[in-house]
């Protein structure tokens, strides 16, 4: 199956529960999203999202200079974007129950 | 290579790429283009320096091999930002009018050539030489302060109809400030990198080409404007010198400023001699002619014109020494039109002497010499 079509629809999710765990950079929004299994992951898609994330007021953000190089640009979850996570918890867990039993269902028969 | 120069590469290629990226936003706000790509550098280089994402390898150099095409990331980062795909031409509202459809066109061509550019500005020679290009670039931002400064004085020198005696080089305290404060504003400028402002970008390109296409000019007329300063002045100016010639000395004989033709000698009781030769105190023959015979003479108490001829010496040699001169009268002289040679038509003689006797001279007294040199 192609999982990058079902990535679009729960990105925001994905990088809205990332960033809650701990504030992050692009990158590493991106690697912890790998990392937890989500391997098809697109990093312009992961970097846009963020960006829309925060214009939508979900996230904050802060600049870290580097010494080495290019600052990094970290975001953090706000109280706004803490419910919103909540909400779409709530629908991922409905709509991932029903896929489930869909599924199983089917696998039954 | 160590992993510190290493590390520098692979933020030149991150820079470039990014640039390319940011090129393909170009129909967006400055504000959201910054929004999009602000820390796309650190997250570029993290990535590609992350060893568990693609294993390192020619890739690190070839940006557009790892994250694809500038234009398709900048489509992604785009969607993803829940913004619409790259518009053909500018949105409006951002203007219609004549100057933003120049200023569109002008970024869509400049973005075409960054995008044409990318590949090449990757390889590793030319990043070579446009990290030396940049190294100079505060020189360049003093120089075009210079050029404006230029042009400042040349329209200053129109307006007010007078020769900017300041055109090239500031002499007054008005002339320094002006040029200094054009080159801390360009210097600014410099550093401040790539403006935001829609009209800054292209200004800017403007003035930068000026002053490149004007350099050469306004320098080589510095140069001039300066050693005319210097030596000459450069209008020109003319001075009376008094000049003193001095005219080649001429052969012959001259008494009283007067050209001698014959010397005619005496000996002590003042009687005439004749075939006597003369030299000077070096041996040098003492010639009062020097035409060989061809020119005519006028003679004192003669009404004709004479001719001399030359006496010949034991070995045969032409000798013009021995005088007095020995000639004939013009029109007994004949000349061989093919050897173009005047030869005498009969005897040469000695022309009329001044005088038969010269007055005889006194003849030293034995015994007062004598005396003269006893005496002490």
């Amino acid at each position: 199956m192609d999982t990058t079509q079902l990535l679009k629809g729960v990105l925001d999710v994905a990088v809205l529960a990332v960033v809650a765990r701990e504030d992050g950079y692009g990158y590493d929004v991106v690697r912890r999203l790998r990392a937890g299994g989500l391997d098809d992951v697109g990093e312009a898609s992961v970097y846009g999202t963020l960006r829309r994330l925060y214009a939508s007021g979900a996230l904050t953000t802060y600049v870290v200079p580097s010494d080495e190089g290019p600052h990094r640009k970290y975001y953090g979850i706000n109280a706004q974007g803490r419910a919103m996570l909540e909400a779409q918890r709530k629908d991922w867990h409905a709509f991932a129950t029903a896929m489930t039993d869909l599924l199983d269902e089917g696998d039954l028969r | 290579m160590t992993a510190v120069t290493d590390h520098a590469l692979v933020l030149d290629h991150v820079a470039a790429y990014a640039t390319a990226v940011r090129g393909q936003l170009d129909d967006l706000g400055p504000e959201q283009v910054d929004d999009l790509t602000d820390g796309l550098e650190a997250d570029l280089a993290e990535a590609l320096e992350d060893p568990a994402a693609a294993p390192a390898g020619d890739h690190l150099l070839d940006l557009a091999r790892r994250f694809g095409p500038a234009e398709v990331y900048a489509a992604e980062l785009r969607a993803a930002a829940g913004l619409a795909p790259r518009a053909g031409r500018a949105p409006a509202g951002r203007g219609t009018g004549v100057v933003h459809g120049v200023l569109d066109a002008g970024r869509r061509t400049a973005a075409a050539a960054r995008d044409a550019a990318a590949p090449l500005l990757a390889r590793p020679p030319v990043r070579w030489v446009v990290t030396q290009a940049r190294a100079l670039a505060p020189l360049w931002w003093v120089v075009r302060a210079w050029c404006v400064y230029v042009i400042v004085t040349g329209i200053a020198s129109i307006w007010y109809h007078a020769p900017g005696a300041e055109r090239y080089v500031p002499r007054s305290v008005g002339g320094v400030l002006l040029l200094v404060g054009l080159v801390v504003l360009s210097v600014r400028i410099g550093q401040a990198g790539r403006p935001r402002d829609v009209l800054a970008t292209p200004a800017l390109a403007v003035l930068n080409l000026l002053a490149l296409v004007a350099l050469p000019t306004f320098v080589g007329d510095a140069h001039a404007e300066l050693a005319g300063r210097a030596g000459a002045s450069p209008s020109t100016v003319y001075v009376e010198t008094p000049v003193y010639v001095t005219t080649p000395p001429e052969d012959g004989v001259r008494v009283d400023g007067m050209l001698v033709s014959n010397l005619f000698v005496y000996d002590a009781e003042g009687n005439p001699l004749s075939d006597v030769q003369i030299f000077d105190d070096r041996g040098r023959q003492v010639r009062t002619t020097y035409d060989d015979g061809m020119q005519d003479w006028a003679l004192p108490g003669v009404d004709e014109l004479w001719a001399f001829g030359a006496r010949t010496d034991a070995d045969g040699r032409a000798r013009w020494n021995v005088y007095p001169l020995r000639g004939a009268p013009a029109d007994a002289w004949t000349l061989d039109q093919e050897t173009g040679e005047r030869t005498a038509d009969g005897e040469l003689r000695t022309p009329p002497a001044p005088f038969a006797k010269a007055p005889a001279l006194v003849a030293p007294d034995p015994t007062s010499d004598q005396a003269a040199t006893a005496t002490p």
